[in-house]
Formats: C-alpha cells, sequence, structure tokens
C-alpha cells in the first residue's frame, strides 16, 4: 500500500511539474499489461484474458502540447550583460526560429468509462470519452509583418499565406472488437459514434497588399471562411462590425446534451507475426468525420479596398475658394467604404470537419517473453500538413506487478524527446502513466513537444496475471504484446 | 528488487527536478521594452489646389508674371470631431510627397497646434517649361518629418490642420499669368510611425 501511495505521490509530481501536457504518447504503444494499447491499435489489446473497467468518470486522461520546433524559450528568456537578471523579449529569435508554416496544437481528452473483456481469441471493449484539441497555424510572413510592419513591402505586394484556427470539442463512443485470427495474426476495429458539442473551423484565410513604392495607395484584399458551430450568436452591431454574443437560452445542460452534430469514425488494426522473435502490426486510427449542423454561424470572406486615404478634393463647400469644412464626414465615409468591402457574409450553412488520422506503423523485437525493443512510426494529417514522429523503445515487464518502457522519439523536427511509460499493478488496481517527453515536464520553457496520459484500470479475472508462478512460466502463446 | 527500482526512479526524478528551470515565467522581472513595434504605413490624403482658386494671379493672358512670389491663402482643414488614435504610437514620421505642376518655385508649411511641417528655406522645384512658357515636365518632391512624441500629442488634440503655399519666380524662364493660373500643385500625404501593439486601443 506505500508503495502506491509512493507511486501516486510520482505521478502527482510529474503532473505538478509540468505547465502544458499532451495525448496518445507513442510510448505507450509496447507498454506491457495494459489494455489502453487498444487505442494505438486496436489490434492489441494489452490484456491476455479477463474483463477490465477503468475508474469511472477518471479514467484517463490524455493531454498533449506541439509545436513545429519553435518553443517559449525562443521569446521569453533572460538577457544577456546587463540584463542577465532580467526577462527580454525576444521576437527575433523567435522569427529565426519559424519555419515558413508553423503550428501550434494542443488537445486533450478524458475518459469517462471504459470497459473490455477478453476471451479466448475475441476482445469486446467499449469507451466513452471527452475529446478537444485545438490548432492555430501561420506562416512566417504573417509573423514578419506583425513583426516589421508593412514598411518594407513598398514597392512589392505582401501574401501573407495561409492561415487560421481549428477547434472542436466533440464526445466519443467507441466500440472494438478485435480478434486473433491464427496464432500469427490479430486483427481490430474501434467503431466510433461522435457528437460535436462545439467546433470552429477556418479555410483558406489569408489577405494581401500592394504598396507600390510611391506609397500613394494600398490595395487590400482579404479571402476566407469561417464557420462556428456553438450556442453563439453573431450580429452586428451599431453598424460596427459582428459583435459575439451568447444564445439567451445558453445553459451546461444543454450544451453537454448536445446531439445535433454527429460524426462516425473508425480505428483499424492489424498486428502479426513475421518470427519468433519478431512482430510488424499498422493501425489507422481515427478516419472520421464530424457534421456540424447545429447552431451554426459561418462567414465567407472575399473583400477587395483600394485604399488611397482622404480625397481633400471633396470639397465640402462652394466658396471661393473651395474648402474642406467636415473632414470627419470624409474619414467616415472612407472607413464605411472599407467596412463594406470587407465585411464577411454571414450564413448558416453547415460544415463538416475531419478528425486528426493517424497512421502508425510499428515493429517489435522480443528480447525474452518479459522484454522487447520497438519502434513505432506515426504521420499524423490535420488540416492539410502532416505531423511526423518516430518513437523507439525499450519495454519490459519487471515483475507481474510493474511494467516499465523507455523510449527516444524524434517528434515533428524536435530530436530531444525522452519518454518513459510505467504501469503498476496492485490487486485489481493498475495505475499507469506514459509520456513521450518526460523532460519537457522540467524543462518547459524548452519544451516543444510535451504529452502525458494517465489512468486507473480494475482488472478482473485476469488470472494469468495474478499468478506469479504463471508469470513465471511460459505462456501458452508467444504474443510479445503481454507477457502475463 | 522493488526498492532498487523505486529508488532509482526517485533518483532519476530528483535529478530532473533539480534541473528544472522555471526562471523564464518570473515574469516580474521583465525590465526590458516588448520590442514589437512594427513599423507600419499609410497613405492618409490627397489633395490638388489649382492655383486661381486659391491665389490671386495679377494679369491676363499671357502676361508675364513679375511678381517675386505669390502667397495661397491659407488652406483649412478643420477636425471638428475627429481625434487621431495616437495609442501605441509615440513618434512618427509624415510623409509628405508634393507633384509640382506649377512654373513657380514653391515652399508650404503644414501646422497644427504649435507643431509644423515646414519644406524649408530652400526652395523646392519648379515644373519645367518651354519657351512658350507651357509647364513639360512636373516636378516631384518627397520630405519626411519625424514628430516627437510632444508632436504626437498635439496632433491627437488638434482642432485644425493648415496648409500654406508660397510660390516663388523661377530662376530661369518667364511664367505667363494664363499658364499659372490654371496650374495645380497636389499633395500626398502618409505616415509612417512604430506602433506598439501591446499599447494600442481600438
Amino acid at each position: 500500500m506505500r508503495l502506491i501511495f509512493k507511486l501516486v505521490l510520482a505521478i502527482i509530481l510529474i503532473i505538478s511539474g509540468s505547465i502544458s501536457l499532451d495525448a496518445q504518447p507513442n510510448t505507450l504503444y509496447f507498454l506491457k499489461g495494459v489494455p489502453q494499447t487498444k487505442d494505438l491499435n486496436p489490434a492489441r489489446p494489452g490484456i491476455e484474458k479477463g474483463f477490465y473497467i477503468s475508474m469511472p468518470f477518471a479514467s484517463k486522461l490524455d493531454l498533449s502540447a506541439n509545436t513545429n520546433n519553435w518553443c517559449y524559450h525562443d521569446l521569453i528568456h533572460r538577457g544577456t550583460g546587463l540584463l542577465a537578471d532580467s526577462l527580454v523579449w525576444d521576437f527575433k529569435k523567435l522569427l529565426s526560429s519559424f519555419d515558413d508554416k508553423n503550428f501550434v496544437t494542443e488537445s486533450a481528452a478524458l475518459t469517462l468509462l471504459e470497459c473490455g473483456w477478453k476471451k479466448e481469441d475475441n476482445f469486446l471493449g467499449f469507451s466513452w470519452s471527452e475529446r478537444e484539441f485545438a490548432e492555430f497555424y501561420f506562416t512566417k510572413s504573417l509573423m514578419n509583418l506583425l513583426y516589421y510592419g508593412n514598411t518594407p513591402y513598398l514597392g512589392s505586394t505582401y501574401q501573407s499565406g495561409y492561415f487560421g484556427f481549428s477547434a472542436q470539442h466533440y464526445r466519443e463512443f467507441a466500440f472494438t472488437y478485435a480478434r486473433e485470427m491464427n496464432r500469427k495474426t490479430s486483427v481490430g476495429i474501434t467503431g466510433k459514434i461522435l457528437f460535436g458539442m462545439a467546433g470552429i473551423k477556418t479555410s483558406g484565410l489569408s489577405f494581401a497588399g500592394g504598396l507600390p513604392i510611391s506609397g500613394d495607395q494600398l490595395d487590400l484584399s482579404a479571402n476566407g471562411r469561417a464557420f462556428i458551430s456553438a450556442p453563439v450568436d453573431m450580429e452586428i452591431i451599431n453598424n460596427a462590425g459582428y459583435h459575439l454574443l451568447t444564445k439567451d437560452n445558453f445553459n451546461m445542460n444543454s450544451y453537454f446534451t448536445n446531439f445535433g452534430n454527429p460524426g462516425l469514425a473508425v480505428d483499424l488494426g492489424f498486428k502479426t507475426k513475421i518470427n519468433r522473435h519478431f512482430e510488424f502490426s499498422m493501425s489507422l486510427i481515427d478516419l472520421g468525420f464530424i457534421s456540424w449542423t447545429k447552431d451554426i454561424t459561418s462567414f465567407s470572406e472575399n473583400g477587395h479596398f483600394l485604399f488611397r486615404g482622404i480625397n481633400l478634393n471633396t470639397q465640402t463647400s462652394t466658396n471661393n475658394p473651395p474648402s474642406m469644412t467636415d473632414v470627419k464626414s470624409l474619414l467616415l465615409a472612407l472607413k464605411d467604404s472599407m467596412r463594406v468591402a470587407f465585411l464577411p457574409i454571414k450564413s448558416t450553412s453547415g460544415f463538416s470537419t475531419l478528425l486528426p488520422v493517424k497512421l502508425y506503423m510499428a515493429g517489435e523485437y522480443k528480447l525474452n517473453e518479459y522484454a522487447s525493443l520497438g519502434g513505432v512510426a506515426r504521420v499524423r494529417m490535420f488540416d492539410n500538413m502532416l505531423h511526423t514522429s518516430f518513437t523507439a523503445s525499450a519495454n519490459t515487464a519487471v515483475s507481474p506487478k510493474l511494467s516499465l518502457s523507455a523510449s527516444y522519439s524524434v517528434l515533428e523536427s524536435t530530436s530531444d524527446n525522452l519518454g518513459f511509460a510505467a504501469a503498476y499493478r496492485f490487486k485489481y488496481f493498475q495505475l499507469y502513466a506514459i509520456s513521450d517527453n518526460v523532460i519537457s515536464f522540467f524543462q518547459p520553457t524548452t519544451a516543444r513537444n510535451t504529452n502525458l496520459r494517465i489512468g486507473i484500470n480494475l482488472i478482473f479475472k485476469d488470472e494469468t496475471k495474478q499468478s506469479k508462478e504463471a508469470y513465471k512460466r511460459k505462456p501458452k502463446r508467444t504474443a510479445p504484446g503481454c507477457p502475463f | 528488487m522493488k526498492n532498487y527500482w523505486f529508488v532509482s526512479l526517485l533518483g532519476t526524478m530528483a535529478i530532473f527536478l533539480f534541473s528544472c528551470n522555471l526562471s523564464d515565467f518570473e515574469l516580474n522581472r521583465f525590465t526590458d521594452p516588448v520590442g514589437l513595434d512594427p513599423i507600419v504605413y499609410r497613405p492618409f490624403s490627397v489633395g490638388t489646389y489649382l492655383v486661381k482658386d486659391y491665389a490671386t494671379v495679377p494679369g491676363f493672358g499671357s502676361t508675364p508674371f513679375t511678381n517675386d512670389s505669390l502667397n495661397f491663402n491659407l488652406i483649412p482643414y478643420p477636425l471638428n470631431g475627429i481625434s487621431f488614435n495616437t495609442s501605441g504610437t509615440d513618434s512618427m514620421v509624415v510623409v509628405v510627397k508634393t507633384v509640382n505642376e506649377t512654373p513657380m518655385k514653391y515652399r508650404y508649411k503644414l501646422s497644427f497646434t504649435g507643431s509644423s511641417m515646414d519644406s524649408g528655406n530652400k526652395l523646392l522645384s519648379a515644373a519645367t517649361i518651354n519657351l512658350q512658357g507651357d509647364v513639360t515636365e512636373a516636378s516631384h518632391d518627397s520630405l519626411e518629418y519625424k514628430l516627437n512624441s510632444t508632436d504626437v500629442a498635439n496632433l491627437a488634440i488638434a482642432t485644425q490642420i493648415n496648409l500654406s503655399v508660397t510660390l516663388y519666380k523661377p530662376n530661369e524662364g518667364t511664367v505667363f499669368s494664363n499658364v499659372l493660373k490654371n496650374a495645380q500643385i497636389s499633395f500626398k500625404i502618409g505616415f509612417r510611425a512604430p506602433v506598439n501593439l501591446f499599447k494600442i486601443k481600438l
């Protein structure tokens, strides 16, 4: 019991030491004896036999945050010389860290209920999760404009490139079926019924500005679309653009019982033993969509305006000489013209969003019954951008109670990710915690990627796991996924 | 065995904890200005002024204009009800581009609330004229005026901007009254200013 307390304390320490955290760590893929390996490949449920249920309302928590190789420290850090004891803003360093296309993402998932049952060759599982993710993507060109202004673009046409924002909160009911087809091959499928709670998506947002060397005019254009599905209204107030208003009838109850935005997704998994030591597996996760039809507000923008400033020849008096008596009216007219030119067109047409689909390819080399080496390659596609990662791990079942994995990952374009996973079992309870980059919790300012999964399972009737003797015995099958 | 693993785990965590770097989050240590001051350029106004509308040119037809100078009547721009949003801007550069299609040299002055932008004693060029006195090529000038924080504050409270223009006889050639009367001079004014995005009020 004291050991459990120490482990819980250790997990809390890990969490409290982190600033931002992450989801679905690759290191989970080969962690032994944890049923949630099916989340990364439904053909690999991590139990050999028996029934498990995770802790209701606190089954598991996934948190993640990623950038494409830029970090907090690039922007804010200690100065040098006289400023060595101070913090300084360093936008130039941040700009130098950006690629042409950049992103920052975060995701979180809380599983409220999960259970699974393995008997002989078949596994059945169910889970209910609340998931959210958000992503902001932008070009270096956009950041250059923010830092340098438009003056450097005198004599040229500035192009912002595409930028945008996506965020979704949805509910997921997942039903998993996996089957060992023969002694070598297993397949698995997870069907997911989704319900969107709230979502926002932009598409094709960009703007351009032509500024001749004379500086006489600004030729502005903006394009793009934005979709919102949320209990809010967007209305023009006082002729001063759209304002966001919360719907009068909004309440948390109606938000969380929203089943108006249905979606479907599927996970497909496959694993096969190549020989006595080597197993290859592959999976496609979150291949699906949500159709957003409720509380929709969408905007489309296709504006153009040639800005030359106020024309002071628009005399408002016929006196001789003609004079300007009302500059304000000209300014207001100019402002109105710009507003009309760029006022987005509002509609209520629905939209759909794709889930961030992931493709996993993995190989595991079994050293003995209790230890293996693994490699996982993951490709994640979202908003027309590919995010790649590769994880190599060493995995072991130290005892019937304790499984450990240590990993090294190349995530996006970062190569300083050391991961760790631990699962500890005491009687029916199993605690586990996994991260692909544990250093990020202790060096959060330089972290480009960070993720964490923690969870609690209750595993019953997994008699082979309960028995130390069975653990010492050679299992009937030499499946490398779980030695218990 | 259990203790070995647990001690190893705690030892590793202790190493990480001691190497934990959170000093970059001590935001009260900021002493440096933010330094996010993009330089924004925007055209502001365009105005074209016919000489005969703003000055009395003596003579008529092809009578030579013999005066040394010609003062325009003051051209006022009342700013009643306008307040320039200068939040986030401590200084700015006013860019005044002129296109002179008169056969005269010129000097101008833009003034508001104790501040002014004067083209200076060195007169700006006249348009090129041919032997018949007709303008063949306009002259173009671009001058920049740096407004300091006081000037920017004066602009923010200005109720009127005045433009005064004086034309001067060119060194060469003959200026005819009818040509001068119907000639024009244009002003294109723009602003270039570093804008502190953290101070700007929309």
